[in-house]
């Protein structure tokens, strides 16, 4: 019985997932700037089809998502596929020292190699649950352990990122809808501009 | 009592969201004086001499006259995607003013997917950022022909400083 509430919630967590990569896909969509996201930034290539690219991901996770709600035996491993192929698609992001993948509508963004591989790793580990044994019912018992999950998921990214001597440690840090802002450290080391004593002109 | 328990915690999430919606819409409607401090150089005063230099560097003599646009974006910011998706595709009007980007310390293929922009573009190692204070980004912000500070931003709406 806990093992198929487990399996429950680790179902619920895979669909918030994709919902939050789905939302990120979306908005950039949107704003139509795919051709600037870090991940299509990698290759000429990529970045020539980005609007393509993405649309297709996009479509794709919707499908994961439908698959994981109604048909999971299918949905799992579609579910785990995916998280493969992304895997696969955003590792040149970190070894280019981009400094983040700008994945899963940054709240469970990874900011090095390292956190990208753990979090995928119990993605898919994850998928391989719910594809053995997945539960007929969508029952809501699951629910509070897919959200345990995500809130493990993401301490697990984030204890990743923060490792002392991670270049994430230096990275700037998300001002939610409103761009980047500086850490307080840097805020703090920031000293106010001198003005040019001569008054500098263009 | 599955469905209802579904639509209760529906119903939660949706509030949240829409709360957070609120919040948001309300520190933007904020006069930028009250907001927290979003960096950049001092309005009305004379831009970083570094700045300038760079600036005569990248654009020369167009911005005499007419003063000149600097953004400062990173590579992982939405809204500077948003921002140089805009300006590339040629969106946004900015009144004839030559517009400047500055990156910081830029990867090998954000450096060059900026130069496709044909827009002039500075390679920053840090310390533009440090004397212009740039603790947001994208920062837009305007200088004069004297070299002042006359507006800045935090917005992905280049043409809302222009």
């Amino acid at each position: 019985m806990l093992t198929m509430s487990v399996v429950e919630g680790a179902r619920w967590a895979l669909t918030a997932v994709f919902v939050l990569s789905a939302v990120e896909k979306g908005q950039t969509l949107w704003a139509r700037s795919a051709a600037w996201h870090p991940l299509m930034l990698v290759s000429p290539t990529r970045r020539r089809y980005a609007t393509a690219l993405m649309s297709a991901a996009l479509i794709a996770d919707l499908a994961v998502i439908v698959l994981l709600a109604v048909l999971p035996a299918i949905g799992g491993p579609a579910a785990g596929a995916l998280v493969a192929a992304y895997t696969w698609l955003a590792l040149p992001v970190h070894s280019r020292g981009a400094g983040s993948c700008r994945c899963l509508w940054k709240l469970l963004d990874s900011k090095t190699r390292l956190a990208l591989l753990g979090r995928n790793v119990v993605l898919f580990a994850l998928a391989l649950a719910v594809t053995l044994s997945w539960s007929s019912t969508a029952g809501v018992a699951g629910f509070a352990y897919g959200a345990g999950l995500l809130v493990g998921l993401a301490a697990l990214v984030a204890g990743l990122d923060a490792r002392p001597g991670s270049p994430a440690t230096t990275q700037r840090q998300a001002s939610p809808g409103r761009g980047e802002r500086a850490s307080g450290d840097e805020l703090a080391d920031a000293a106010y501009a001198t003005p040019s004593p001569r008054g500098g002109t263009l | 009592v599955i469905v209802n328990e579904v639509l209760q915690w529906t119903v939660l999430v949706v509030l949240t969201l829409l709360t957070l919606g609120v919040l948001r819409q309300v520190s933007l409607m904020l006069p930028s004086t009250v907001r927290g401090d979003e960096g950049g150089p001092s309005t009305g005063r004379h831009a970083p001499a570094r700045l300038l230099r760079e600036l005569e560097g990248a654009v020369g003599d167009a911005a005499r006259g007419r003063g000149v646009l600097v953004a400062f974006v990173t590579e992982n910011c939405v809204a500077c995607q948003r921002l140089l998706a805009d300006v590339s595709a040629g969106r946004q009007k900015l009144n004839g003013q030559p517009l400047v980007l500055v990156a910081q310390r830029p990867s090998d293929q954000f450096r060059t997917a900026l130069e496709e922009t044909r827009i002039p573009m500075i390679a920053d190692e840090g310390d533009l950022w440090h004397d212009c204070r740039v603790a947001s980004t994208p920062l837009v912000v305007r200088i004069d022909e004297k070299g002042r500070t006359a507006m800045k931003e935090v917005t992905h709406r280049v043409d809302a400083v222009a």
